[in-house]
């Protein structure tokens, strides 16, 4: 019999899955506005996109408040130790069918590369793209507010794509990294039912 | 609409008067029609007798003040498009979201992305591979 974990709580859940729906849409609807395609129309792109934006803050509101009552914070707490023993795993022991160097527990949930990449979101994509996000939606109120002097908005544009563009290659390796658990849909399967089958290598 | 219009009384046209400005002639400024319409007049390249008087008038106009039904309203696309045709597509020194990019920018994001891709492609693929062959032992 293998182990099970209760890893992910029915909130993070929520979070993570209303989260995921709302990045893509504002993927889809970002790069719309870009002028990359025309799927919905300029209009309708625009609408949306501002609308998914303000609706992930408000889940944001909740997810900082969850994270700070229950302690979650800490799991994006980086740590250097076993990072080069994780870089050793994607490179070579997938390969070779080596047993994962790291077990997940409930107050360990991310791997030491998980934590580097998801500290990293937090700290340089995260601010990049809000804050540009967020001066773009302001654009018309930006005398009024005194920032026009030392703004342009093609900075501002160009500084949200670039984020952009960093969020939309961290979403494809993250949906690639999803199948690298002991089975191709285990952490998918994890993600949606809150419960973690330990890999049977470290039984 | 009603109203009373200053126009020629030996042309029999209505006139165009220097409304406002600060000059010598503008109506608001100085009250005097003379001068305003003469100013007026000259600027719009229209002949004037050089008399006039006051004359009533009625105008017709639609209920919509000339703005066009919604169906025909210019869309956001018309100038947010990177199309040549577009509206704007001949101003410059602006940006205007849909139409301008950086193309650094562009480039080197269409490479991240495709980069991940390819990146998790080719590693499961080897993954898949070395897998079958460890099974195959």
């Amino acid at each position: 019999m293998s182990e099970r974990i209760y890893i992910y709580k029915r909130y993070e859940r929520f979070w993570h899955w209303s989260q995921a729906l709302l990045i893509i849409i504002m993927m889809i609807t970002g790069f719309e506005v870009h002028g990359s395609y025309d799927i919905l129309g300029f209009a309708k792109a625009t609408k949306l996109h501002t609308l998914a934006a303000w609706t992930l803050l408000t889940l944001w509101a909740f997810t900082i408040f969850w994270q700070f009552t229950t302690g979650e914070w800490r799991q994006y707490l980086p740590s250097l130790k076993n990072v080069a023993a994780m870089i050793h795993y994607y490179t070579i022991g997938i390969f070779t069918n080596s047993p994962h160097p790291f077990r997940k527990t409930v107050v360990q949930k991310h791997n030491p590369l998980q934590r580097l990449a998801y500290l990293a979101l937090l700290a340089f994509i995260s601010p990049l793209i809000w804050a540009s996000g967020l001066l773009y939606l302001f654009y018309a109120d930006w005398a009024k507010l005194g920032l026009d002097a030392y703004l342009s908005l093609e900075w501002v544009a160009v500084a949200h794509t670039l984020g952009a563009f960093m969020i939309t290659a961290f979403f494809f390796i993250h949906v690639y990294l999803t199948t690298t658990g002991h089975t191709v849909f285990a952490h998918i399967k994890a993600m949606i039912t809150g419960w973690e089958e330990a890999d049977e290598h470290h039984a | 609409m009603v109203g009373k219009q200053a126009y020629d009384t030996v042309n029999n046209t209505l006139v165009v008067n220097h409304v406002f400005g600060d000059d010598d002639t503008a109506f608001w400024k100085h009250y005097d029609y003379e001068k305003s319409i003469k100013a007026g007049m000259d600027y719009a390249g229209l002949p004037y007798s050089g008399k006039f008087g006051f004359i009533e008038t009625r105008m017709h106009w639609f209920i919509t003040h000339m703005v066009a039904p919604k169906e025909k309203a210019v869309p956001c696309a018309e100038c947010h498009t990177r199309e040549a045709s577009g509206r704007l597509a001949e101003i410059t020194g602006i940006y205007m979201p849909g139409r301008d990019r950086n193309s650094w920018v562009d480039l080197f994001g269409g490479l991240a992305i495709v980069g991940a891709i390819g990146a998790g492609f080719i590693h499961g693929l080897t993954r898949y591979l070395t897998r079958r062959k460890e099974q195959a032992k």
